[in-house]
């Protein structure tokens, strides 16, 4: 992700319009299309559906992108539109009931009595509603963290915030996390 | 009930299956051309028109307050308190200085006529000859009028008022 052009180089590039926006909008494509793909896919968890949000997205930020303001990160943004447009997408498959669920995001390490009971995929839909619960911020650095493996250093560069604050969401973000699933866990075993 | 916590270390994260880099530059390209974008020209057009508009309505909103804000003979009307209020001390006496002098000797002639002339001397507002006016008075008048209005006849930057 280094060796890629700085999200504020993009940002003007896009603005210029013309050839240089569809330059730059391929090169965002680049950067963030898969981490935004692994971001919906795990809350999807079907591959062509994935794709087809993805798609939703891109063309949502390609149409937008001249009204960004600037307010917050590209990255944050971005997060926030795919996270809306998942959400969505997701609203209206359930009424269809057409969501196929094909891979699970989490795998179990045994020796917890608690999570050795539950399968994967319960395990992964518990997970995803504890994400789903948290503050956007929080629940952003978690991914980030937890599932994308980022160094506090390069969230800190995606989201323009300092790695204290980072570290400080993250630390909240676990809390509230495992406070939810034992939550559910408890009600799950009563 | 150690088991319990710290649940986030018994989960690890399954690695997704990742996109070819084929894949999105053919989506990338594929999203550009079937949506053509706003271009920049367009918004600046747009924000263009936004301040045309703008300022359309400031000058129709000046235009009538001061058509609302003019007198009855079709004189402008200003405010003055607030103007003056603006102006230095320096620049008023300046412009005092400067304006006393272009005082033009009719407007003297014509406020002696219409107010202390045609009052003491009984002379009707129509007859307007100077002749007759100046004529009418006595030098001791003319004298006392000079000392009552703080004039030295020997100034000779009083000329303009001597004619």
């Amino acid at each position: 992700m280094n060796k890629q052009p700085e999200d504020k180089t993009l940002i003007q590039q896009f603005l210029q319009g013309g050839r240089a926006a569809e330059s730059a909008f391929e090169l965002f494509v680049s950067k963030y299309g898969k981490s935004i793909y692994r971001q919906i896919f795990r809350m999807i968890r079907n591959e062509d559906q994935s794709k087809d949000v993805l798609q939703n997205v891109l063309i949502k930020v390609w149409l937008s992108l001249p009204d960004f303001r600037e307010d917050s990160s590209l990255y944050t943004w971005v997060y926030r539109i795919t996270r809306n447009e998942t959400l969505n997408f997701l609203q209206k498959e359930k009424i269809r009931k057409t969501v196929t669920i094909e891979h699970h995001i989490v795998s179990i390490i045994p020796g917890n009595s608690y999570l050795d009971q539950l399968t994967p995929d319960t395990i992964s839909e518990l997970l995803l509603k504890a994400i789903d619960s948290l503050p956007e911020k929080q629940a952003l650095v978690f991914q980030l963290k937890y599932f994308e493996e980022l160094k506090y250093s390069e969230i800190s560069v995606l989201t323009n915030t300092t790695e204290g604050a980072l570290k400080a969401s993250y630390h909240h973000a676990i809390q509230k996390i495992e406070e939810f699933l034992l939550r559910e866990l408890n009600q799950i075993k009563s | 009930m150690e088991q319990q916590k710290n649940m986030l270390d018994h989960m690890k994260p399954v690695k997704i299956e990742g996109l070819d880099d084929g894949f999105l530059k053919d989506l990338s390209k594929k999203i550009v051309s079937e949506n053509p974008q706003r271009s920049r020209s367009i918004q600046t057009t747009y924000w263009k028109k936004l301040v045309l508009i703008g300022f359309s309505a400031a000058a129709i909103f000046v235009l009538g307050f001061l058509l609302l804000n003019q007198s009855g003979d079709g004189e402008l009307t200003m405010n003055l308190p607030s103007n003056l209020a603006e102006l230095k001390q320096s620049e008023i006496e300046n412009y005092i200085e400067e304006n006393s002098r272009d005082f033009e000797r009719d407007s003297i002639v014509e406020a002696l006529e219409k107010e202390e002339v045609s009052e003491e001397l009984n002379v009707e507002s129509g007859e307007k000859d100077l002749e007759q006016l100046f004529s009418a008075l006595t030098l001791k008048e003319i004298d006392q009028y000079f000392k009552a209005e703080g004039i030295d006849p020997e100034d000779p930057e009083e000329d303009d008022l001597l004619y």
